[in-house]
């Protein structure tokens, strides 16, 4: 006779999928990787820094108030990695460093901490640091340098290294964005440099194609909700399409409106994001409407080249409102239609 | 069951037995108990193959994950808050969690970790003793 070996009791189910959040998290930092290398490609040490910075200014401020609030320190999940990856792919390049390190400070601590940490908090915490920064340093935020200058790899733009509280030197390299000169200039700027990102804008929001390659591989992976960007383009498509045939003088091309601008990186890496978008599939689908529409608004109407920042927050801030409103329907219930 | 475990080789080194499937089966505390009728499968774990049970609980990332698993189309997302929060009645009036039959799908997609199904079998057990001790209290 065998002695009977103890066997451990569990309640059901006795495996798992296997997937886990920080997985997910590290996931999305590898989908954001080859925008990061295109980004230091085209600005150089100054993009190099600037991410960093923004990195690290916001893994550090995760830490710093885990440890102030006496919790275990989360930044072992990956999100403050994310975050500060995202918000610095956000800037512009030219941005002084100081800048983009406060404007970490506050996407994690105002974005996210305040809210109660991962998963508690309403808005994007990478668009809430870009929205601190963009309302005290308009002018730095809406300075654009042109990417690929001679002499990228071996020197900074001098406005990033400025002291904090000094009013930054900006020298002759500036350039416009393609949505400021279609705004301020009528100036159009051909489709191939948008997808390709032979353009200026913030660090990360250039190249609409290595942004796609991100998102397809998250949405293989299983890791986004392909919906949400899928929903947010066909809004916005739709309703400039719209405009453009009505009046193809004052309004640009749908394909012009997709691609330039922060519309792909926010669409793709700032909409999706699962925290801050809803859950159920309907839910979605009017918070992307939403988004797009108010992006079309906004660039077409409103006093701002680009509006894609605003919109997601304020998409963010009804989600709780969709969430609640609509509930799955439970089988075997009546259709909403039927049952009225 | 040791019989037909022996069958296999594997009555000596195994850490987890269940009866039914690896879902939704019923753990066993003792391999002396009779095969019945009823018994649907075995599902036998070693030590290797185990799911790890110190997976580290993340708070919920409200992927929607469970909400797209469910197969009653239920919230389990909602469900487990509540359930946290200790609202009871709430789960079963507004979100129906006794059209739960527990099958453990939310709690296999979670990447949080989070033990919903658990929490709602532990939310039922309670919304029913309290339901039997309004009955006793009656007059």
């Amino acid at each position: 006779v065998k002695t009977p070996k103890t066997l451990e009791i569990r309640t059901s189910p006795h495996i798992g999928s296997g997937e886990s959040t920080d997985v997910i998290m590290r996931n999305v930092v590898v989908a954001a990787l080859p925008l990061t290398a295109f980004a230091v490609y085209a600005h150089g040490l100054t993009a190099l820094f600037l991410l960093l910075v923004a990195s690290l200014s916001c893994v550090l401020t995760e830490h710093l108030l885990c440890v102030a609030a006496k919790k275990e320190s989360t930044i072992g999940d990956w999100s403050a990695a994310v975050t500060g990856l995202l918000y610095g792919l956000t800037l512009p390049p030219s941005l002084p460093l100081w800048m983009a390190a406060a404007g970490g400070f506050f996407a994690i601590g105002l974005g996210k901490a305040l809210f109660g940490g991962l998963g508690y908090n309403v808005f994007n915490p990478a668009l809430v640091g870009r929205a601190v920064v963009q309302g005290a340093f308009p002018v730095a935020m809406t300075t654009w340098s042109a990417p690929f200058w001679s002499g990228r790899f071996t020197s900074m733009l001098p406005s990033s290294l400025t002291l904090p509280f000094v009013e930054p030197a900006y020298d002759a390299v500036a350039g416009a964005t393609p949505l400021a000169a279609m705004k301020f200039d009528q100036e159009m700027t051909e489709s191939y440099d948008l997808a390709m990102g032979f353009i200026s804008g913030s660090t990360g929001e250039t190249s609409a194609l290595l942004i796609l390659l991100g998102g397809a591989y998250l949405i293989y992976r299983n890791m986004m909700n392909w919906r949400i960007p899928a929903f947010i383009f066909l809004t916005v498509a739709v309703l400039t399409g719209i405009f453009h045939t009505l009046n193809p003088e004052v309004y640009p091309t749908p394909q012009f409106m997709l691609l330039a601008g922060g519309l792909c990186f926010g669409a793709v890496f700032m909409a999706s994001d699962m925290v801050t978008s809803p859950v159920t599939n309907l839910g979605t689908l009017i918070y992307c409407i939403m988004i797009g529409s108010l992006v079309v608004i906004i660039r077409f109407w409103g006093g701002l080249p680009e509006g894609v920042q605003y919109s997601i927050l304020f998409a963010n801030g009804c989600v709780p409102l969709i969430d609640r409103a609509i509930q799955p329907r439970v089988y075997g219930t009546k259709k909403r239609s039927q049952a009225a | 069951l040791r019989f037909a475990l022996d069958q296999v080789d594997l009555a000596d080194d195994v850490s987890r037995v269940f009866l039914g499937g690896p879902m939704m089966g019923q753990a066993l505390s003792s391999l002396d108990i009779p095969i019945t009728k009823g018994t649907s499968g075995i599902v036998a774990f070693t030590e290797k193959e185990q799911a790890p049970t110190d997976q580290k609980v993340y708070p919920c990332i409200r992927c929607g994950h469970c909400v797209d698993a469910c197969p009653m189309f239920l919230n389990p997302t909602r469900l487990g808050t509540l359930a946290r929060n200790r609202e009871y009645d709430l789960m079963a009036e507004e979100y129906n969690l006794f059209d739960c039959f527990e099958c453990g799908s939310c709690s296999y997609v979670c990447p949080s970790h989070i033990p919903l199904v658990q929490q709602f079998r532990v939310s039922k057990a309670m919304l029913r003793d309290i339901k039997a001790r309004e009955k006793k209290a009656e007059p």
